[in-house]
C-alpha cells in the first residue's frame, strides 16, 4: 500500500510539471524535431540528440530533458518511417523493420504499414512507461545501499556490455570505451586538483565538453562519412485511401505486438543490449510462431509490428538503468545523462527522491510525448514523406552550419569549434579503420564517474584491491562482466578468417 | 596477406600509440600515489597501459585474419573539415554570415552536385535560418558582420 501511495504521489508530482504549458510546449518541440530529424536521410537519434543539446541549456532541467526524450523517442519513430519507405534504415534496429516493411511499401500498403508501427509503437511505449513507473522507484530504493565499490562494478559491466555489442569486435568496442575514459581525464583531477593532460589550454581545466566531442564525433564525422554515400529516397505515393488497416492486419497485429512489448521490456532494462537485439530477438520470434514463417520477407504486417513494437518498449524501459542508477545503455542515453549532468544534477537513486519533480515529469511526459507522436505521425505521413525526398547535398551543410552555431553558442568561445573539429577528424579516422565511435561516448561521460569511485572505493577499503570482489553485489557484477569479456574473446578467437572476409 | 595496409592493422598502431603517449606521459608527469591514495597519474597510466595492450593484440590478431584495407573519402573529408576550419577562423572576425558562406561553399565542394551560385543561394538560406533562431530566437550576442582584426 504503502509503494502505491508513493506512486500515486509521485503522478500527481509528474502530472503537475508534464503539464504546464512550457513543458508541453517543449515536448512537443522534442517530439516534433526529433521525428523531422529521424525522417530527414542521415541523420539517427543520436547525430539529433548530438546537434540539438545546446538548445537544451537555456531551459530548465526538466524542460530540458523532457525536450531531449522527446527528440530521443521522436527520432526512433520518424527512423522508421524512413526504412519503411525508403528501404534505409537509420539505425541497425530499424532494419529489421525494413525487412518486411519495405515490401509492404512497394506492395502499395506502405500507409498500412506506417499506421500499424505507430500503433503498436503507442502501445508498446504505454507499457513501456507503465513498467518504468511501478519499477524506478523500487530499484532506486535499493541502489540507495549502493557504495562507490557496487557503482563502479555496475558501471564496468554497463561498459562491457555495450562495448561487446557495439561492433563486430569486443577487443575494439573496449577499447573504444578505454579511449573514451582517457578524454575523460582531460581536466583538473578532482582529488588533488592537478590539473591534467591539459597543456597550459586554459579552456581545458574544466574538462573537454560534452557537446564539443559529440558534435563532432557523431555530427562532423557522420556527415564526412556520408556526404558522398546518402540518396535520397525514391519514393512511391503513399495515398491517404490506403492507409486503413483491413481487420485482417488488425488481428494478426495484437499478439505480435504484445510478444514484441514484452521482449523489447524484458531486454530494454539490460545496459549495453538495449533495443537492438530486442528488435532482432521479436522479429525471429515472430518468425518461429507464424503458420507461415515464408510469408516473413515478403510484407507480413507482423514482421513490421513486432520489431517497432519492441524497439519502443525498449527505448522506454532503457530509461530505468539511465535514470535510478546513472548507467546509460546506449550512447543515446549517455548523452542524455550528460545533459543532466550539465544541469549539475547527478543521474542516480538520489535523484528520484531528492528531484521528483524532474523524474516524475519526465515519466509522466512520455504519456503526452507518445499521444502527440500518435498525432504528428498518421494524420501529416504526406509532409513527412516529402521530406525523405530532400537532396542529402541540400542537407549536409545544414547540418554543419547546426554544429558549428551551436558548439560556438554554448560559451561563445572558438576553442569549443576547435575541439569538435578534432572529434570531427579524429572520429572519422576511427570509422574508416573500423573502430566503432558509440563506445566512446559512453567510456567519456562514465569515465569522469568511474575514477571517483574507483578511487573512493580504494580510499574506503585501505588500498585492498579485494574490496571489488569481496563485497558480494560488486563480485557477481565484475564476475558477470568477465563473463562478457571472456564471451567475446572467445568468439572472436573462433571467427574463422573466411567468416570474416565474405561478412 | 595480399595487402599490408589494412583496417584492424591501422586501428592497432594508433591505440598503441594513443596508449603508450597517456602511460608514459601519466608515469613522468603526474604522481601515482598509493593504492590507498591514488594520485592523479594512476588512473591515465593504467588506461595507456590497456590501449597499447588492446591495440598490441589487434594488431597482432590482423596478422591471422583477412581484413580489409580502409577506404577514406579523402575529398570529402578534406573539403568539410575545411569548411568547419574556415568557419572557426572567421566566425569572431567577420561575423556569423560570412563564416556560414565560407564554410557553406567550401563544404559542398565535396561533392559535385551543387554548383557555386548554388552554393550561395543555399548560404543564404542557411544564414537566414541562423539569423532566425540562434539571434532572433535564442538571443545569442555574436556579431552578424562584422571587421574585428
Amino acid at each position: 500500500m504503502d509503494g502505491f501511495a508513493s506512486l500515486l504521489s509521485g503522478v500527481g508530482i509528474g502530472l503537475a510539471t508534464a503539464l504546464t504549458p512550457e513543458n508541453l510546449l517543449f515536448c512537443f518541440i522534442g517530439v516534433f524535431l526529433g521525428t523531422l530529424m529521424g525522417v530527414l536521410p542521415g541523420i539517427g537519434a543520436l547525430t539529433a540528440i548530438a546537434m540539438l543539446m545546446p538548445m537544451s541549456f537555456y531551459l530548465d532541467p526538466a524542460t530540458a530533458l523532457i525536450m531531449m526524450a522527446g527528440i530521443y523517442y521522436g527520432s526512433s519513430f520518424g527512423g522508421s518511417t524512413a526504412s519503411i519507405l525508403i528501404n534505409v534504415p537509420g539505425t541497425p534496429g530499424a532494419a529489421v523493420v525494413c525487412l518486411d516493411g519495405y515490401p509492404m511499401a512497394r506492395q502499395g500498403r506502405a500507409g498500412v504499414a506506417l499506421v500499424l508501427a505507430a500503433l503498436a509503437s503507442f502501445f508498446a511505449g504505454c507499457v513501456g512507461i507503465l513498467i518504468m513507473m511501478i519499477f524506478s522507484p523500487l530499484i532506486a530504493s535499493v541502489a540507495l545501499e549502493f557504495g562507490a565499490t557496487e557503482y563502479f562494478a555496475l558501471m564496468s559491466l554497463g561498459l562491457i556490455a555495450a562495448a561487446a555489442v557495439s561492433g563486430n569486435s569486443i577487443l575494439k568496442g573496449t577499447m573504444m570505451v578505454a579511449l573514451g575514459m582517457f578524454a575523460s581525464v582531460v581536466g583538473m583531477d578532482i582529488y588533488t586538483a592537478v590539473p591534467r593532460f591539459t597543456f597550459g589550454v586554459p579552456e581545458f581545466f574544466e574538462g573537454i565538453g560534452l557537446v564539443p566531442m559529440a558534435m563532432g564525433l557523431f555530427g562532423i564525422s557522420e556527415v564526412i562519412a556520408s556526404a558522398r554515400t546518402v540518396q535520397h529516397g525514391q519514393v512511391r505515393k503513399v495515398d491517404l485511401k490506403s492507409m486503413f488497416p483491413t481487420r485482417e492486419d488488425m488481428s494478426r497485429s495484437v499478439m505480435p505486438a504484445v510478444r514484441g512489448t514484452a521482449v523489447g521490456s524484458f531486454f530494454g532494462i539490460i545496459p549495453g543490449i538495449g533495443s537492438t537485439v530486442a528488435c532482432f530477438l521479436s522479429y525471429s520470434l515472430e518468425k518461429k510462431v507464424a503458420k507461415h514463417p515464408e510469408r516473413f520477407g515478403h510484407g507480413a504486417v507482423e514482421g513490421v509490428v513486432a520489431p517497432e513494437a519492441s524497439n519502443n518498449a525498449a527505448d522506454q524501459v532503457s530509461f530505468i538503468p539511465t535514470l535510478t542508477l546513472g548507467i546509460p545503455g546506449s550512447a543515446t542515453m549517455a548523452l542524455i545523462l550528460g545533459v543532466l549532468m550539465i544541469h549539475g544534477i547527478t543521474p542516480g537513486p538520489a535523484m528520484v527522491t531528492n528531484n521528483p519533480e524532474i523524474f516524475w515529469g519526465l515519466v509522466m511526459s512520455f504519456w503526452v510525448g507518445n499521444l502527440m507522436l500518435l498525432l504528428l505521425n498518421i494524420p501529416f505521413v504526406g509532409i513527412w514523406v516529402r521530406l525523405l525526398q530532400i537532396p542529402y547535398h541540400y542537407l549536409y551543410p545544414a547540418i554543419l552550419m547546426f554544429v558549428c552555431i551551436g558548439v560556438y553558442a554554448i560559451n561563445l568561445s572558438v576553442v569549443d569549434i576547435w575541439t569538435a573539429i578534432a572529434f570531427g577528424l579524429l572520429g572519422y579516422v576511427m570509422r574508416v579503420v573500423g573502430l566503432p565511435i558509440a563506445p566512446m561516448l559512453l567510456g567519456f561521460i562514465l569515465g569522469g564517474l568511474m575514477e571517483e569511485h574507483f578511487r573512493r572505493a580504494l580510499v574506503l577499503s585501505g588500498g585492498d584491491m579485494m574490496t571489488f570482489v569481496e563485497r558480494p553485489l560488486s563480485g557477481v557484477t565484475l564476475g558477470l562482466a568477465g563473463l562478457v569479456l571472456l564471451y567475446g574473446v572467445i568468439a572472436a578467437m573462433r571467427r574463422k578468417p573466411a567468416i570474416s572476409a565474405s561478412a | 596477406m595480399s595487402r599490408l595496409v589494412t583496417s584492424d592493422r591501422l586501428a592497432g598502431l594508433i591505440l598503441i600509440g594513443i596508449g603508450l603517449f597517456a602511460a608514459i606521459y601519466s608515469a613522468t608527469s603526474y604522481r601515482l600515489g598509493s593504492l590507498n591514495q591514488l594520485g592523479p597519474g594512476m588512473v591515465p597510466l593504467l588506461l595507456g597501459l590497456i590501449l597499447s595492450g588492446g591495440g598490441a593484440a589487434l594488431l597482432l590478431m590482423s596478422f591471422f585474419q583477412n581484413d580489409e584495407a580502409p577506404q577514406p573519402d579523402l575529398r570529402a573529408a578534406i573539403f568539410i573539415i575545411m569548411g568547419t576550419v574556415l568557419f572557426a577562423l572567421t566566425i569572431e572576425r567577420l561575423g556569423m554570415l560570412v563564416a556560414i558562406a565560407l564554410m557553406t561553399v567550401t563544404a559542398t565542394r565535396a561533392d559535385s552536385k551543387l554548383t557555386l551560385s548554388g552554393a550561395l543561394v543555399l548560404s543564404a538560406v542557411l544564414g537566414g535560418i541562423a539569423f532566425l533562431i540562434f539571434r532572433a530566437g535564442l538571443g545569442l550576442p555574436f556579431p552578424i558582420v562584422g571587421w574585428n582584426f
